[in-house]
């Protein structure tokens, strides 16, 4: 009796209960869409202060004011040919010029731009080319020596060692005596490691140019600066 | 439904009671059914609603995420997208004197202070007339439009109106152009793009010209130096690309400010590189020579020809700047800058040949180049045998400076000629241009080009290592029938690298005066060739052309062919 009574207002609810959860999913679109639109809004008037500061600062950074603080702040000029690097073996060169008095760092911080750039292309090189630079007295053969050994791309280590000692041998008395080139020495020394047996049969003989004294003397301080540079 | 039933079977005082509940059955009826109906009109309205909805509401399309972003005119960008100019929301203040609050002599005097373009009676003027509207300041600044507000007069109206911007200032102002009060392009290639800029469709992309403001800025520096230092009246530069004919850089100086055209010299506001024509002197005899090797009037290089004494035609005299006095072959006629021997060969070329190949490098027409203000060249009326002679060495007929970059690039470039451009072009749109001189006849003329400025009256354009060509010119200005001796256009025509031009750069100053350190000239080589020299070094490596000490121009055959007296200092320059 009741159920036949609420049929019609059962069919009214199962019409009516749909069509207001729908209702109510429009509604919750609607306010999706709102916001979406709110924050794209958001995002056009960020697009335009990011217009509007770029425009701020193109205008105060401009080449007028570039100029200036070029020409009269920094007093900077144009680049000459000379110091344009072609190539690895033109760097290369750079670094066995004749060696001025360098401050006493540790190897890698003196020459690191050179060094650097130059380890990809030729990795044996770079701490040769070191080497050569730093005798200061006897910097005349050295140079033409490395650029040669260089330009062969290093293959032999052992001969490059060879070449690049030369100088040591004619230099010793003057650099013996000297704490600094000896440091500089030891921070050779370090890559010898991992070839020593080529480099003692090459070079270090009893009577050979670095007498056992020196030898020793230049061991002891190449341990002591890689104690130091491990702490 | 079964009531009526139940109504006749009932007995009298039931029927009475049932009768009332027919009523009241009959009333909930109704009350249900007007229920119901209310129901299905808020379910019809829904449905309805919905329905609208999704028909009516559209997709959101992908240009509402740039909202606010379309500027009313688009961008004006460089080749490298650095912005030249920009239409910016710029604040405005005006005031409406009508409606005026605050006694009048009070708000001119604070707005005197504020705004210190007008004086304190200039404002009370403005504001004692009356009018509905005027403008006191547009642009103003945000601290200006602070100090404004708090003046607290409600007439005065703070708005915001878009403006147009160079960022860049006087940089390429002559290019750029500007607008006027209304908005309206006046010149420059805002004038030429001014349908593109306004457009519907493409507002929202900028426009990419030829020009490198680097290489722009770094042109208007060097000229302005020499400029004040030889206190010059003008001076105009233009870096031209060889092969696609594409303007890097294009100057005209003194120059203005577009973001205050009103505040410039009207006549700083022609385009010196376009508008003006000027007789450009020597840096033509690279033309008449390329004219003459094309033609095989010029056979051998070592082929001498008489510069002993001063050239009489009629009643004219040849002179030379520098005077030899001897015979000179074809490299030394250009080394030395000669005027005899260049008109020597001219005879030999002829009036119709020569004029033949100026009209192929567009010599009697305005310049080629979107520019709307371009200069008409000053073609000679009637070619005399003197006409064909001094044209060979640029006097007697003016070109802009542009027609000159042009024809260079084409002598250099393998010979082939290109219409000048101001908007950037990609490898695919370069014209085909048209060929003026033979590819043989190019490496000919890029070996003589580097020539002069190695050892000739170009040695101060020489920037080390740029592998630089070109020519000096120096021409007195027409002045009264004549020439005036010390008015002087000193032109330099270069190109770099030489070994493979990429580059046809030219500097001109106009009326230059000598200083101590060029020893009182003002010729070419004193004045215009530092300016290149210069210029090159900074613009090449910005170009990408690197600097090379090892890697010349091969001028073998040509060198063995200079003559230099024993003992002569080989590095002066005349």
């Amino acid at each position: 009796m009741m159920a036949a009574r609420f049929r019609s207002i059962t069919w009214v609810a199962v019409a009516v209960v749909p069509a207001l959860a729908c209702y109510l999913v429009t509604q919750h679109v609607a306010a999706e869409r709102a916001e979406l639109a709110k924050v794209e809004r958001r995002i056009g008037q960020t697009r335009l202060a990011i217009r509007n500061l770029e425009t701020e600062l193109g205008t105060r950074g401009n080449f007028a004011q570039i100029e200036r603080w070029n020409g009269q702040t920094f007093a900077l000029a144009a680049p000459t040919a000379e110091q344009f690097v072609g190539a690895g073996v033109q760097l290369a060169s750079l670094s066995a010029l004749p060696a001025i008095a360098r401050p006493l760092v540790p190897a890698g911080a003196s020459t690191g731009v050179t060094q650097a750039a130059v380890a990809p292309a030729a990795p044996a090189a770079a701490a040769v080319v070191r080497t050569a630079a730093l005798p200061d007295a006897p910097a005349v053969a050295a140079p033409a020596a490395v650029r040669r050994v260089v330009a062969k791309a290093v293959s032999a280590v052992a001969v490059v060692r060879q070449v690049a000692f030369k100088p040591v041998r004619r230099a010793e008395p003057v650099v013996e005596p000297e704490p600094q080139p000896m440091v500089r020495q030891a921070a050779y020394v370090k890559p010898a490691r991992d070839h020593a047996a080529p480099t003692k049969v090459a070079m270090l003989t009893e009577n050979g140019p670095l007498g056992a004294g020196t030898l020793a003397d230049i061991g002891r301080l190449a341990n002591a600066e890689r104690g130091s540079r491990r702490r | 439904m079964n009531a009526p039933f139940a109504a006749i079977a009932a007995p009298p005082e039931r029927l009475r009671q049932s009768a009332a509940r027919v009523d009241a059955v009959s009333i909930t009826h109704f009350r249900l059914m007007v229920l119901m109906l209310l129901f299905v009109a808020a379910t019809a309205v829904i449905a309805g609603k919905l329905a609208w909805m999704a028909v009516a509401s559209e997709r959101p399309t992908a240009g509402a995420s740039t909202y606010g972003l379309i500027p009313p005119r688009a961008d004006i960008v460089d080749r490298n997208g650095v912005t030249l100019a920009r239409t910016i929301d710029a604040w405005s203040i005006a005031v409406h004197p009508d409606r005026l609050l605050n006694p009048p002599e009070i708000v001119a005097a604070k707005l005197a202070e504020v705004l210190p373009d007008r004086t304190e009676a200039e404002y009370l003027a403005i504001l004692k007339s009356g009018k509905r509207f005027v403008y006191l300041k547009r642009r103003a600044l945000p601290a200006t439009i602070r100090a404004v507000n708090a003046i607290g007069e409600p007439a005065i109206a703070l708005g915001r109106e878009p403006e147009r911007l160079y960022p860049q200032g006087n940089l390429a102002s002559h290019v750029m152009g500007w607008l006027d009060q209304d908005g309206k392009p006046t010149t420059g290639m805002e004038r030429v793009l001014d349908a593109r800029l306004t457009a519907n469709e493409g507002r929202g992309r900028p426009v990419a010209l030829s020009i490198d403001s680097r290489v722009q800025a770094a042109l208007e520096t060097e000229l302005t130096a020499a400029m004040v230092k030889h206190q010059a009246i003008g001076a105009s530069g233009l870096v031209l690309d060889a092969r696609t004919g594409e303007v890097m850089a294009m100057t005209s100086l003194p120059s203005f400010n577009p973001n205050a055209p009103s505040f410039g010299k009207v006549e700083d506001l022609a385009n010196k590189s376009t508008l003006n024509v000027y007789e450009l002197g020597s840096t033509f005899k690279m033309i008449t020579m390329a004219n003459a090797i094309e033609h095989g009037v010029v056979t051998s290089m070592s082929h001498r020809y008489d510069a002993t004494a001063p050239l009489q035609v009629g009643r004219f005299k040849i002179k030379d700047d520098h005077p030899q006095n001897r015979f000179l072959d074809v490299p030394e006629i250009l080394v030395h800058s000669s005027n005899i021997g260049t008109a020597r060969i001219a005879d030999q070329l002829g009036p119709e040949r020569t004029a033949a190949f100026f009209r192929k490098l567009g010599f009697d027409a305005p310049v080629d180049i979107e520019l709307g203000a371009k200069g008409r060249p000053l073609w000679p009326k009637f070619w005399a045998r003197t006409t064909t002679m001094t044209v060979a060495y640029g006097h007697g007929i003016a070109v802009t400076p542009l027609h000159l970059a042009s024809a260079y690039a084409a002598l250099v470039n393998g010979g082939v000629w290109r219409p000048a451009t101001l908007l950037k072009r990609e490898a695919g749109q370069v014209p085909e241009g048209r060929r003026v001189i033979s590819e043989a006849t190019s490496a000919r003329m890029r070996q003589l080009m580097r020539l002069v400025v190695m050892k000739g009256t170009g040695r101060k354009a020489d920037a080390a290592g740029f592998r630089l060509g070109g020519k000096t010119g120096t021409a007195e200005k027409p002045r009264d029938g004549g020439y005036a001796h010390h008015s002087l256009i000193s032109t330099f025509a270069g190109v770099f690298p030489m070994d493979d031009p990429r580059y046809v750069i030219i500097a001109m100053l106009d009326e230059p005066k000598g200083t101590a350190d060029t020893f009182g000239y003002a010729t070419a080589a004193w004045t215009a060739g530092p300016v290149i020299a210069r210029t090159v070094a900074r613009i090449g490596p910005l170009l990408g052309v690197t600097p090379n000490l090892a890697r010349d121009v091969d001028e073998s055959e040509l060198l063995p062919l200079l003559w230099e007296p024993k003992g002569a200092n080989p590095n002066a320059v005349e």
